[in-house]
């Protein structure tokens, strides 16, 4: 059984410093600025995600089909929302893997820079509601503002490690300043343990 | 340019839909590709959880896993193969239990139940309970909101 010996036991050291809530407070409700996206929608990035979603729906693909309807062309598939807003593989790099959270101007970025400075340097979505407004289509500028909506005050202790939870809020608008889309997104910033392999053994 | 699409749709009218009426269950085969190709190519996330094995097991977890945001796009285009073209998805509310790894024979099983029927304005709503279940455990559960065209 030296296998077992390996495993880490993850709630067993000695205790931790924990983040003081009053530290992110005062970043609870609000925004960020609208920001534009790195590209506008194109007919390809919708093809993409139906190939992959397996979504034949002729909405998404078939223009004649879609001019007659009540849509009056092509749509995106309203669950692609938030694909134009995403940290470029550029930010993504450098907030993920070099530590250097991009756009520090912006409320929910601050935040996660001061949880990743007290050790949650780990971070897992863990929950999400989109509700669609308007549908969003080829050529559309979706734009997005960023809330802080919710800092746990406490940690939890999860499969991941320890960590606290984070909603953050979305608002996406379009060329029109239409709302298309509101959401909530909950992460879970956490101290990543050495691993969680042993969790998902049999 | 060959395209996949529907030469032909169908569609679930209101009227014929019950409360407590389940969705035939859906499953797809979760491996590499899916989650490489749905962080990237789908839905443009490029945390190297979802792409760099490395990376993921730097993070504690025993192997790269699926981004919410495909997870999600699976669930909507489950909810919307089943109910047509005039349908539309309103409203989708999910939260991840276990991640979906690419282990070797996993799938993702997709069930929902209808759990209300209601009339909102003009629109024509039902609620579903949804989940989606891999070979480990539940990875997918929520709830979703959609309006459904009516034969009138």
């Amino acid at each position: 059984m030296g296998k077992e010996n390996d495993r880490v036991k993850p709630f067993s050291g000695p205790p931790e410093k924990t983040l003081d809530y009053s530290k992110v407070a005062h970043l609870v409700g609000k925004s960020s600025p609208y920001h534009d996206p790195h590209d506008i929608i194109t007919q390809s990035d919708i093809r993409h995600w139906c190939e992959v979603m397996q979504d034949p729906n002729p909405f998404y693909a078939d223009e004649e089909f879609a001019k007659k309807s009540r849509y009056k062309g092509i749509i995106a598939p309203p669950a692609m929302v938030q694909t134009w807003s995403l940290d470029d593989l550029h930010y993504a790099l450098q907030r993920f893997v070099e530590g250097k959270t991009p756009f520090m101007e912006d409320p929910h970025n601050q935040l996660t820079g001061i949880l990743d400075e007290e050790g949650y340097t780990g971070v897992v979505a863990t929950a999400q509601e989109q509700t669609y407004l308007k549908p969003i289509r080829p050529g559309d500028i979706i734009r997005t503002k960023i809330t802080v909506g919710y800092v746990a005050k406490y940690d939890s202790f999860t499969r991941q490690g320890v960590g606290r939870y984070v909603d953050i809020l979305y608002t996406f608008v379009n060329q029109k300043d239409e709302e298309v889309c509101k959401e909530t997104f909950r992460i879970l910033k956490y101290k990543p343990p050495a691993t969680t392999r042993h969790l998902y053994e049999g | 340019m060959a395209k996949k699409v529907a030469k032909e749709t169908k569609n679930v009218y209101w009227e014929d839909v019950k409360v407590g009426q389940d969705l035939p269950e859906k499953s797809r085969v979760i491996d590499t590709t899916l989650i490489v190709a749905g962080a990237i190519w789908a839905s443009h996330d490029f945390m190297p959880v979802h792409h760099s094995r490395d990376f993921a097991q730097s993070k504690g977890a025993p192997d790269i896993f699926m981004n919410i945001l495909t997870s999600n796009g699976l669930m909507a285009t489950y909810l919307e193969q089943w109910a047509g073209t005039e349908a539309e998805l309103r409203k989708i509310n999910i939260g991840l239990q276990v991640p979906n790894f690419p282990t070797p024979g996993n799938k993702m099983a997709m069930n929902a139940r209808i759990t209300k029927k209601y009339k909102d304005g003009k629109d024509h709503l039902i609620e579903l309970a949804i989940s989606g279940d891999n070979s480990m455990g539940p990875h997918v559960v929520g709830t979703a909101v959609m309006a459904l065209p009516t034969k009138g």
